[in-house]
Formats: C-alpha cells, sequence, structure tokens
C-alpha cells in the first residue's frame, strides 16, 4: 500500500475516511481525497489515489457502501457512504484512538 | 462487494480513476494550468497509478490464496519444465507403492490376517497323533465322535472334502465340494445371500438331497439365476436341491470349496450325509477356556474314546495351520525383499528430486536475496514435491489393484488353496506405503529447499558453492547410490540363487519316466457287472488296445498323488527297533502299474490280488526307515492301531523334488482291492503309458470312454505336467526375486546416472581447465568413469558384508545351492556392472565433449 512519506500511521487511513463520510456525507473518490487535504491543511502529503485500495478494503469490510452517480464534468462515478456497520467501526477507533492518545500524554506527562 | 472478482474491481476502480483525473484536471484548469500542466499535475497529484491499481487488486482479492494459488502453478510450471525427472520420479514411487501394498495384501491374507470368520480367535484346527508329534489333521469318524463330548467346546465343526462331478447340459463339471456340520455357517457368522443354510434346528436343512452352493459358483455356472434357491443338479446317482447361496468371501475348508451338503456324524455308514474317509475338525472353544484347557480335555475324551493312552490333541489357531514352513519362509523372505526393494525405489526417487532441487539452490538464494520469505521458498519446495507424490500414490494405487489381479491368478494352487481369506487389497497398506513413500520424496525435496532459504541470513555465503552445508549435502546422493547398487546385488545374487535353485528342482531324478504318461480319473459306478474295480482293471487292458498306448494300468492314487496318506506310528517284526512316527503315500495297485511308471522293483516280487490285501511292496527308504535296511522281502510291520502288513517286495524309490526333502513322504504299494466299496461309486485311476508320443489327451479321453460307457472319465493330464506343478512355489519364488532384481538394478543405474550428470556437471570448471591445459576427452571420461568404478566396487564390499545374513535366510529355501555360489556373484556382478557402465556411457560422452571455452565462461 502506498502511504506518503509524512506519512498517514498505518491504519489510521480507515479512520480518516469514516470520519469524513460522516462528517460530509456521501462523496466520491476525488471528493474525499481533497477533504482530507483540506481538513489537514495540506500537511498531511497523502497521494491521493492511495485512498482507493483504503476504500476497497473498507467495502470489503461492509463498513462503508457504494453507488454510481455522476460527477461534475458529468462522468459515471462511484460514490461512497458510510454504512451503518461503519458507524460502529467508526466508534470503535474513535475510542482506541482517545485511549491511544490518552495514554501518550500520560506518559510523556510522566516522563517531563 | 463480498465476493465480486478482483477482476470487475480493477475495471471499476478504472473508470474511478479517470473520473478522479478529469475532477483533478478541471480544478488545476480552474487555477490558472494548461490543458497539459493540469493533466500531469492531477497525474502527479494521484500517485503511481500501477502501484496503486496493484494495491487494489490485492486489497479486492484474497492474497493468501493468491499467493498459493502462484505458489501451485509455478510448481506444476516447473515440474513439466524437467517432467522427464518428475515422470521417472512419480514412477518409482508408484512402483514402489504397488509393490509394497502388494506384498502386504498378500503376506496378510496368507499369514496374518485372522479367518474372516466370528471371532476367529477362539476358533482353532484339531489334529491328533503321539505324543511326540500331535499332527495329523485328517480324522475318522469314530475319533471325531470322541472328541466332540469334550466339555469346553461350545462347537465341534467337522469338514470333509467331497469332489463333485454334476451335469451341465452335455458338459461334466468337476468342483470341490465339502460336507460341514450344520452349525458352521451359523457359528462362523455366514449370512446367504439367497435362500438359507444348514441348520441344526430345521431338519428340512440337514438331508442328503440339499446343497449350498458359494456366490461364485452361482454366477460363473448359474448365470446368478434369480430362481436357483429351489433348482435342482444332477449329481452321479442323486439329484439335489440347492438350498441357498453363500457370499464369495466365504472360503471353508479350501478355497476351492463351491458346495456344501449336510454332514451327520450319526449317520450309518455309506449314508450321503457321513463321510467316507477321513474329515478335518475345527473346535470352537469357550471364551471362558483357554485353548490349553480345552485341548487338555479333548485328549481326555479322546482316550476314553478308546485311543491309545499316548494319543494327544493339537490345537491351532486357524489362519496360519495350512501353510507349510516353506511357503511361510517364502512369503517372509519375499516380503522382506520388497521392503528393501521399496526403500531402494523411494531413495531412487528422493534422490532424483534432492539433485533436482540442488540446481535450483542458486535460483532460491537469489529469490531470497530479493526478499522472498523464507516460507515462500518452502511453500513452493513442498507444493512442487506434493505434485510429484501425488502423481506417484495415483498411478501406484492403480498398479496395485492390477498387481493383486495377476497375483490371485498367478499365485501358485498350492498357497491359494491354503488361505480362507480373499485375497483383496489392503487400504490399510496402500495408504500407508504411499506415505511412507510421498513422505521420504517430499522430505529430499524440501532440504534443499531448507538450506536454500537460510540464504536469506547471509545470501553471500548461499551463492558460493563449497559451503560445508553443501558439502554435507552433496555427499548425500551418491551414499544412497552406493547403498541402492549394494542391495541391487544384494538382489541379483539371491535371484541367481534362487534359479539354480529352481534348475536343480527341475533337472532332480524322479526315480520313474515321467515322459508319455497319461493319467486319467475314473468315477466307477459300483453296480458295474463284476464289480467296479474289475471293470476298472479290465478298463486298463482295452485302453491299451489303442495304437498309440504301449501300456496301462488301474489304480487309487496316481503318482504324484497319493492314494491314502497314512499318519502311522510304524512297528516291525524286529523287536530291538522302536516304533517309527511316519507320514506314508500308498497306492492301491495292480501288478502291472509299477511297468506302467518304470518303477524298478529292487528285490522280491510284486503283490497281487491272491496274496491278500495286506500284502505290499514298499519303497526303498520306507524299508530303511522301519527296518534300517533294504532287503526286508517277507517281513512285517503293523500300524499302531493293530493292521499288520507284509512285506512282499521293495521297489526304487519314487522322488518329488522338494526343498526340504523330510516332506518327500516314502511309499507303499497295496493291492487294488476287489471288492467294491460302499457307495453309488468309486474313483480310481487309469495311466497310460503312450508309445513314441502321445496323441491329444481328448482323443485319448474319447478312447477310454469308449471302452467303458458307464464310466465317468475326467479331463487327463500329463503326469510331467503334475509333477512340475509341484515346484510351483519355487518357480513362483525365482520369478518374483528376478524381478526383484530386475527392478533393483535398473533402479539402482537410474539413481547412478543422476548422481553422475550431477557430479560432472559440478566438476565443469575443473574439466575445462584441464582441456584448455591439454587433457584429453578420453581422460575426462575416464574421470567419471572412475567414479562409477569406485561405487561398485565400494558396494561390492558392502554386499559381501551382508551376504552372510542373507543366506541364513536363503539357507530354508534353496535347492543344492547356497549364498556362496560363485557363479551367482559373478553374474550379479557382471549384471550390476554393465547396468552401471551403461548409465555412465552419457554423462562421461558429455563431459568429453564439452568445450573449454564455453565452459570457462558460464559462472
Amino acid at each position: 500500500m502506498s502511504i506518503s512519506d509524512n506519512e498517514v500511521p498505518y491504519g489510521t487511513l480507515d479512520l480518516l475516511i469514516l470520519r469524513t463520510l460522516q462528517t460530509m456525507g456521501a462523496l466520491h473518490g476525488y471528493g474525499l481525497a481533497r477533504r482530507i487535504e483540506q481538513v489537514s491543511a495540506s500537511t498531511l502529503r497523502l497521494s491521493q489515489g492511495s485512498i482507493y485500495p483504503a476504500l476497497v478494503r473498507l467495502e470489503k469490510q461492509g463498513a462503508i457502501g457504494t453507488d454510481w452517480g455522476t460527477s461534475e464534468t458529468g462522468r459515471k462515478v462511484k460514490v461512497f457512504s458510510l454504512t451503518d456497520s461503519g458507524r460502529g467501526q467508526l466508534e470503535r477507533e474513535l475510542r482506541n484512538w482517545e485511549s491511544a492518545k490518552a495514554l501518550v500524554a500520560r506518559f510523556l506527562e510522566a516522563e517531563s | 462487494m463480498i465476493g465480486r472478482r478482483p477482476r470487475a474491481v480493477v475495471e471499476e476502480f478504472d473508470e474511478d480513476v479517470a473520473a478522479h483525473l478529469e475532477l483533478a484536471e478541471l480544478e488545476f484548469r480552474q487555477q490558472g494550468c494548461s490543458e497539459e500542466e493540469a493533466r500531469r499535475r492531477a497525474r502527479l497529484q494521484f500517485g503511481n497509478l500501477r502501484v496503486i491499481r496493484d494495491d487494489v487488486r490485492d486489497a479486492a482479492g484474497w492474497p493468501r490464496l493468491e499467493a498459493l494459488w502462484l505458489d501451485v502453478r509455478t510448481a506444476v510450471h516447473r515440474v513439466r519444465l524437467d517432467a522427464s525427472t518428475s515422470l521417472v520420479a512419480g514412477l518409482l514411487l508408484a512402483v514402489a507403492v504397488a509393490l509394497a501394498s502388494t506384498m502386504f495384501t498378500v503376506a496378510d491374507a496368507l499369514l496374518l490376517r485372522p479367518a474372516p470368520f466370528r471371532s476367529p480367535e477362539t476358533l482353532m484346527r484339531v489334529s491328533v497323533g503321539p505324543a511326540t508329534r500331535p499332527s495329523n489333521p485328517n480324522l475318522g469318524v469314530d475319533t471325531l465322535r470322541a472328541l466332540r463330548e469334550a466339555p469346553g467346546l461350545e462347537h465341534l465343526h467337522v469338514a470333509a472334502q467331497q469332489p463333485l462331478t454334476f451335469t451341465d447340459g452335455d458338459l461334466d463339471v468337476h468342483v470341490a465340494g465339502a460336507l460341514v456340520t450344520p452349525e458352521v455357517f451359523d457359528d462362523f457368522g455366514v449370512t446367504p445371500i439367497r435362500g438359507r443354510t444348514f441348520s441344526a434346528a430345521d431338519p428340512s436343512t440337514v438331508t442328503d438331497d440339499v446343497v449350498v452352493i458359494s456366490e461364485t459358483l452361482w454366477r460363473t455356472r448359474f448365470g446368478a439365476r434369480a430362481d436357483i434357491i429351489g433348482s435342482t443338479i444332477d449329481l452321479p446317482g442323486s439329484r439335489v436341491t440347492v438350498l441357498g447361496v453363500v457370499p464369495q468371501w466365504f472360503v471353508f475348508p479350501t478355497s476351492r470349496t463351491q458346495v456344501w451338503r449336510p454332514l451327520d456324524l450319526d449317520a450309518p455308514d455309506g449314508a450321503a450325509t457321513r463321510p467316507r474317509g477321513t474329515s478335518w475338525a475345527y473346535a470352537r472353544v469357550s471364551a471362558t477356556v483357554p485353548p490349553e484347557a480345552a485341548q487338555a480335555a479333548m485328549t481326555r475324551s479322546l482316550v476314553a474314546g478308546g485311543s491309545d493312552a499316548t494319543t494327544r490333541v493339537a490345537l491351532r489357531p486357524i489362519t496360519t495351520t495350512n501353510i507349510d514352513p516353506y511357503s511361510v519362509g517364502i512369503i517372509r523372505l519375499t516380503s522382506g525383499g520388497v521392503a528393501l526393494v521399496f526403500l531402494l525405489l523411494c531413495s531412487n526417487a528422493a534422490a532424483l528430486l534432492l539433485t533436482r532441487m540442488r540446481r535450483r539452490r542458486r535460483l532460491m538464494a537469489l529469490c531470497a536475496t530479493l526478499g522472498a520469505p523464507r516460507y515462500r521458498l518452502l511453500r513452493q519446495a513442498f507444493v512442487e514435491q506434493t505434485v510429484i507424490a501425488s502423481l506417484g500414490v495415483v498411478c501406484g494405487t492403480g498398479l496395485t489393484y492390477a498387481l493383486v489381479h495377476v497375483v490371485r491368478a498367478w499365485l501358485p494352487q498350492s498357497l491359494s488353496f491354503t488361505s480362507l481369506n480373499v485375497l483383496d487389497v489392503d487400504g490399510r497398506t496402500l495408504a500407508v506405503a504411499a506415505l511412507l513413500g510421498s513422505g521420504a520424496v517430499m522430505l529430499c525435496g524440501m532440504v534443499p529447499a531448507w538450506f536454500g532459504r537460510r540464504a536469506y541470513a547471509a545470501p553471500q555465503r548461499a551463492l558460493n558453492v563449497g559451503s560445508d552445508t553443501e558439502r554435507v549435502a552433496g555427499h548425500a546422493p551418491t551414499m544412497l547410490i552406493v547403498a541402492q547398487t549394494s542391495l541391487a546385488l544384494l538382489l541379483c545374487v539371491g535371484a541367481a540363487v534362487q534359479w539354480t535353485s529352481l534348475a536343480h528342482l527341475l533337472a532332480a531324478s524322479r526315480g520313474i519316466d515321467v515322459d508319455r504318461l497319461v493319467t486319467f480319473d475314473l468315477t466307477v459306478p459300483t453296480d458295474q457287472s463284476g464289480g467296479a474295480d474289475v471293470v476298472a482293471t479290465s478298463l486298463a487292458e482295452r485302453a491299451a488296445t489303442h495304437p498309440d498306448v504301449e501300456r496301462a494300468s488301474t489304480s487309487f492314487g496316481a503318482l504324484p498323488r497319493a492314494g491314502s496318506l497314512y499318519f502311522a506310528d510304524v512297528s516291525s517284526d524286529d523287536p530291538d527297533r522302536p516304533p517309527v512316527s511316519l507320514v506314508i503315500n500308498s497306492y492301491q495297485v495292480t501288478p502291472d502299474f509299477y511297468r506302467t511308471y518304470g518303477i524298478r522293483l529292487l528285490s522280491g516280487r510284486v503283490s497281487t490280488p491272491a496274496d491278500g490285501p495286506d500284502a505290499i511292496v514298499l519303497g526303498r527308504s520306507l524299508a530303511r526307515q522301519i527296518w534300517g535296511r533294504e532287503d526286508v522281502s517277507g517281513r512285517a510291520f503293523r500300524f499302531e492301531d493293530g493292521r499288520t502288513f507284509t512285506v512282499t517286495g521293495v521297489a526304487a524309490d519314487v522322488l518329488t523334488p522338494l526343498l526340504d526333502p523330510r516332506q518327500d513322504e516314502p511309499e507303499m504299494y497295496e493291492p487294488l482291492p476287489t471288492s467294491s466299496g460302499t457307495g453309488p461309486s468309486v474313483l480310481r485311476h487309469l495311466t497310460i503309458r503312450c508309445r513314441a508320443t502321445c496323441p491329444d489327451v481328448q482323443t485319448l479321453r474319447r478312447h477310454v470312454i469308449e471302452q467303458a460307457p458307464g464310466v465317468r472319465v475326467s479331463a487327463g493330464t500329463h503326469v510331467r505336467d503334475e509333477y512340475e506343478a509341484g515346484v510351483d512355489r519355487p518357480r513362483a519364488a525365482a520369478a518374483v526375486a528376478a524381478g526383484f532384481a530386475v527392478v533393483g538394478t535398473l533402479g539402482a543405474a537410474a539413481g547412478l546416472l543422476v548422481v553422475l550428470a550431477r557430479a560432472a556437471a559440478s566438476r565443469q570448471h575443473e574439466f575445462g581447465v584441464r582441456l584448455a591445459l591439454g587433457a584429453t576427452p578420453a581422460s575426462i571420461a575416464w574421470f567419471v568413469r572412475r567414479t562409477t568404478l569406485l561405487m561398485l566396487v565400494t558396494s561390492v564390499l558392502v554386499s559381501l558384508a551382508l551376504a552372510w545374513p542373507l543366506g541364513r535366510l536363503l539357507q530354508r529355501v534353496q535347492h543344492e545351492t547356497s549364498i556362496a555360489d560363485p557363479q551367482a556373484w559373478l553374474m550379479s556382478v557382471a549384471a550390476v556392472a554393465a547396468a552401471a557402465a551403461l548409465a555412465t556411457i552419457r554423462p562421461a560422452r558429455q563431459a568429453a565433449r564439452a568445450q573449454p571455452v564455453t565452459l570457462l565462461r558460464e559462472p
């Protein structure tokens, strides 16, 4: 899997995608990639194409659903949306992320 | 998404990519970029499309399964690339599996497997005799009646062989039949497939006009008719009704028995249900009674019934009683030979694959260096070996069924006759042989892969030859070949010894002239005018009127088949000589019997009917055993039952060449009785000596039938053929040994070819340097041949060391020869050396034809 040098820690790209779909609703691949870039204020250098393997994986897991729509240029494009299972997975990953963040914070505080 | 094919997902991804790039280009154009610049930036921003497409495919598929499938395809491709080696290895494994499975099937059926009856461990064969040798299984009615009273027995089953002839259209069909006590079928757990069997509780099933037939007879003679039950069969003088059909796995008391009639020990003398001669007895011992206690109780019952106080009963498990020691020895030796051949073939297949995989060690080291995980290397090797092993197992299974079919058809009758188990492929053996063979093959294929994957840690070392591990692994094939060649040599020597033994047996003197002798079995009705024996004797005179017949005689018993077999303690009229326990072949003969067979009378004269029924002629060896000398005309001896014989003359011995001379029983010749005996007919034998050559047996038979229309005449056999049938076991053993020797030699040669080719290939640079420095191609070829010679010499030395234990094993099954026979060794070494020389030709020629420039240029 291609991950940019800056890196999205392995496994968090899924979290970013699910969170973006929860916030923005159904999006096509380009819209998803641009939204992630915008939210990260371009500090996260992610090749846009790298979200597609993650999207295929999430769709295989049942976390997201797909449908065919039409892009702004009139071309047929796949639109992704969050499923109920995806919402549950997002909540779990958020809790895990918060736990990991708290643990690191406590450790750094103790060390200082 | 789940279950969608990766290809479809990738196709959708391509559409998505097109839309994505289009939107990105639009955004860049809106920012002021030119169309070309917008396109370039869009693609740059997207990333490496090819890598991302691969990631999408991996994400959509099942990477582990796809990697496994790729390994399988790669393995199959490699197998096809080196098809000849794969095929040879697979065939070697197939032959090994087939030989081992077939041999164990035979050994299991004849030696190991209990009889296929209910609770075979409590079923015992009964034999009786003096305390020193209670080995007589042929028991009279009085003895059987006494035995059945013994406590501790659930049943005493009795079986008497009764050859039957019935009419099928205008053909006489001879089948092996038996009288059996009614409880046999129920107690042995035999359920009929049609109708019912005998039952002591149902008197209608134990009459003299009912029979039970075998499934084999029902299918072959009666076309598996649905209305077989209740149909009738015409026997000589009677008509019987078919009561039931029993399954073909039931073979009792011999493998040839196909018709059963009820036996009644209490029937009056002459009744069809009473055995006429002796019978075999089988005791069903109570499960709570030890066999030794049952044996003692039966002995007491026998003595209480009037037998001599020194008489003993012996009980033996039903499986092993019928197999003689020679056959047991042959089966064990053959099993050992098969086990060795199995090892040889498997090791050969393993060596082939080991060599092939080692040739790819550099490739595997390279793959490891480039990042191939160790488990992928091992998995690919595993799959490759599995394909080859599967080929071997599948072919081996088919070959096993074919071999068992052949064995069933060609097994000497003297062996198959005694087996109570049907010869069928043993699935357990097949599975074990397949597992062992496949395991050996796969292990040898995995070893180089294991060493190759170690290059993961030290790739630069694995890419160099000459490491310690390489040297150790490199000697393995050579050692295997030395072992194989030694084994092949031993197999050749064993085969040569067997063939020499067989040649001696065939050339041994028989004591009679077996050429131009034809024998017919006669069934003579007792209601013939003048009596059956008068008819039979006059038939011999009339048969001799044929222009091609020199003389003919009638007898009961025709050489080499005895009329009667006596197990007796013989006491001579010399009070200083103790009784001797003997087994005697007895023939009841007319005076012209001796001239017909060419039996030389050494002293005295032949006995005639006027001398009485107890005036006999003895064979020379019998006279020596009883009196210690041959001049015994006029002397007398008696059996322990009181019967006394007077000797009128001594004849030369009739010899049946056997590996164990102790099994060749001596002969005595009694006068053919003039009374007809009881029963509707008597069995007699007509022997004809032809003049220069014998006419066709069918022609002779028709001539005999014309002389006595009321007499049934069998098909007729040449006496020479009967004697040759007597060596069928040694002949079979020699043929099997020769087969093993051929397989072993070819296998060793194939392995040698592989090792030499590898050795030559590994020394190519050296050969190139030597050629460049002036060595001749002949000297290069000599390097290869020298390797063969060294291995051959080593193999001979190893074989010599192993010859002594082999010689001890062969001692019991060889005739007038031994393992030290120099001729056998010379022939065997020559055969193996010739095979090795043939295997050396190609590698030596290839090494000698190599071009130094080409060799030195290769890495």
